[in-house]
């Protein structure tokens, strides 16, 4: 997707945000003596977007095509680790996840030394678990299945 | 005169001495790490203070607090991630400096105007305390919501190529800051019934994302480019005479970060991003900003550190906490007997003014360990991407879940870090959001507290001068953009 596709479709979502606000906004209670309550705000939020939306979208019409450039796969495949990581951590546990985490990366960026993908993954958990959990006293999580 | 006398013989103690170089490195250290806030460490070393001399104590938690708001700009400049909300301005220039190779003299920068912004900012402690205060003091809601505006119209200059880019991301960057319980009158918005969401969105684990990881994303597209795994550092050292352009930046800002620091509510985020908005205003070349421009990068440092000095103005002169960590500082004198406000400089004046002499070591400890530690930090940039990049991302992983300790907020972090990766890939700029998000509930809050306090009355924002004149301020904030832009593409049209 080039950045005119880009801007031309992020502008119309933007303009469906705004609607969804003002429509969600009028379940907002007003709770003061004034007329200013808690959906005042969201409501200049919503309308200065549809009006910059607007804007952005006649530019995105008036614009020239563009490359797009940046090879996207390893990009994909780290936020997939990375998800990954998020989810396996309550379950595993940091230490375990972290391990099997930057050992894929790792491995997904081609590095084959051993040397490597065995100091990395320890290291980083070790650097963690001392700064982190002994120096200041963040209660890292140690899995369902290890507590 | 005596009064410092006597305070430097107190400072200059061993222990005394050594407990700031702790204090300091141990700031430095925990402002560095994202996710870990200045504020974070000093109320982690608070109960550390209780068994210790009222001076050394206090001491400890300045050195904490001082270097905590300079470590933020290590990681901003060199991974992007400002390690604490301070330095968030810090990244817009001290980041692409260090990505043309001179990460050095960014460094450099960042480490003398934060030392030196330190130091002035406690001589004016030291010389206008009282004045500033009072000054200070007559901040009510529409004063605050003017700096609120004021602060958010400095969006309009760090938007990059397009301004109604910028705009929406911080529009957008507002309505997120809403997601929770309106600020005024408790009310849900916008949670869906999910009870995280009710706590609102945190702006940490956003800013963590949204810097640090979604560059972290950008940087795996060149992974397996050969010659991008390693930036060239370029040890190129700042030359006196870029020193000197940048005395009226560092004087400039650093006042601006004092004066905004002595407002209570108002902190060294708020400053550094209104001091890089003055910088860029100043500047006869306003374009270069956002480039790697060592004002940029002087300016928000300077003003970060000068708000350490000018948060301490409330605290000690009338005994108001300027902001969360001024608060806990207030706890830690209090524990010790000590009752900040006008009787503290009559009745332990040499506490006071020993307080002062150790907090202008500290800065000057400050400069000390930059200057060693420089060499240091920028051999971070030597590691491979494909190395650097994985510790990046742990790092986001534990620092967003550090915040509050649950995975929410690591959720939170991930998916800014996705948006943030498509934002920057198609020219959607990143630092309106975080402004909006530090500065929307402040300007909302005040904004309706103001109208409920004057009874509906909206003249109320016009007829008070100093909030008046933060509108006026805001409004040429964000107009000069607008102008410079038109006038450019007709003298392009023209040629």
């Amino acid at each position: 997707m080039n950045k005119k596709k880009v801007d031309f479709i992020s502008s119309i979502l933007v303009i469906c945000i705004s609607i969804m606000v003002f429509y969600l906004s009028l379940s907002f209670k007003k709770l003061e003596a004034t007329e200013v309550g808690a959906a005042f705000m969201p409501r200049v939020y919503a309308g200065a977007l549809i009006i910059l939306s607007v804007i952005l979208f006649v530019q995105s019409i008036k614009s020239k095509e563009d490359d797009d450039s940046g090879d996207f796969k390893m990009v994909a495949i780290t936020m997939g680790v990375i998800a990954g990581y998020i989810v396996l951590t309550p379950m595993l546990g940091f230490y375990i996840s972290t391990l099997v985490s930057v050992l894929a990366l790792l491995l997904f960026s081609r590095i084959r030394k051993p040397i490597l993908l065995i100091t990395m993954p320890v290291g980083i958990s070790l650097f963690i678990y001392i700064c982190f959990q002994k120096l200041l006293h963040v209660p890292i999580p140690l899995g369902k299945f290890f507590s | 005169m005596e009064l410092f006398a006597l305070g430097l013989s107190n400072v200059l103690h061993w222990d005394v001495l050594m407990i700031l170089f702790l204090g300091v490195a141990v700031g430095i250290a925990i402002g560095a790490l994202p996710g870990l806030t200045a504020t974070m460490g000093v109320a982690l070393l608070l109960p550390v203070t209780f068994g210790m001399q009222p001076v050394t104590g206090i001491l400890l938690l300045v050195g904490v607090y001082f270097g905590g708001i300079y470590g933020g700009s290590i990681t901003a400049i060199l991974i992007n991630t400002p390690g604490t909300p301070s330095g968030a301005a810090t990244v817009l220039d001290g980041y692409p400096l260090a990505q043309k190779g001179f990460a050095h003299k960014a460094l450099t920068v960042a480490t003398l105007s934060s030392g030196i912004g330190g130091i002035l900012s406690v001589l004016l402690l030291i010389f206008v305390a009282p004045q500033v205060a009072k000054f200070a003091l007559k901040f009510s809601a529409p004063e605050s919501f003017g700096l609120a505006i004021f602060g958010l119209s400095v969006i309009a200059s760090i938007s990059g190529k397009s301004l109604v880019k910028g705009l929406m991301t911080g529009f957008l960057g507002l309505l997120v800051a809403s997601i929770g319980l309106d600020p005024v009158g408790g009310f849900p918005r916008f949670t869906f019934g999910s009870q995280e969401l009710m706590g609102g969105i945190n702006f940490i684990p956003v800013m963590i994302g949204l810097f640090a990881a979604s560059e972290a994303f950008k940087q795996m597209e060149l992974i397996f480019t050969k010659n991008d795994n390693i930036i060239k550092i370029d040890k190129v050292r700042l030359t006196w005479s870029e020193f000197k352009s940048l005395i009226p930046t560092i004087l400039r800002s650093t006042s601006i970060g004092a004066f905004i620091g002595a407002i209570p509510g108002a902190g060294g985020d708020i400053a550094a991003f209104v001091a890089y908005n003055e910088a860029k205003r100043w500047s006869k070349n306003p374009e270069e900003f956002g480039k790697g421009k060592i004002q940029g990068i002087a300016a928000p440092e300077a003003a970060n550190n000068g708000s350490t000095g000018g948060a301490m103005i409330p605290l000690l002169t009338l005994g108001i906490p300027g902001d969360a960590v001024t608060a806990v500082m207030l706890g830690a004198l209090m524990v010790q007997g000590l009752q900040p406000g006008p009787m503290l400089f009559t009745q332990n004046a040499n506490i006071v003014y020993t307080l002062f002499v150790g907090m202008i070591f500290a800065n000057f400890i400050i400069l000390f360990y930059g200057s060693i530690g420089i060499g240091l930090f920028t051999k971070v940039l030597k590691v491979p991407k494909s190395l650097l990049t994985p510790v990046i991302l742990v790092l986001c992983v534990v620092g967003a879940y550090s915040m509050g300790n649950n995975m929410f907020d690591v959720w939170i972090m991930f998916i800014a870090g996705v948006i943030g990766y498509f934002m920057q890939r198609y020219e959607f700029p990143a630092s309106p959001v975080i402004l909006a998000l530090i500065l929307g509930p402040m300007m909302e809050a005040n904004f309706r507290r103001a109208l409920v306090m004057s009874g509906g009355d909206y003249s109320v924002f016009v007829t008070r001068p100093i909030a008046a004149s933060f509108l006026v301020l805001a409004t040429i904030s964000l107009i000069t953009p607008i102008i410079r832009g038109l006038l450019k593409s007709r003298k392009q049209q023209a040629l």
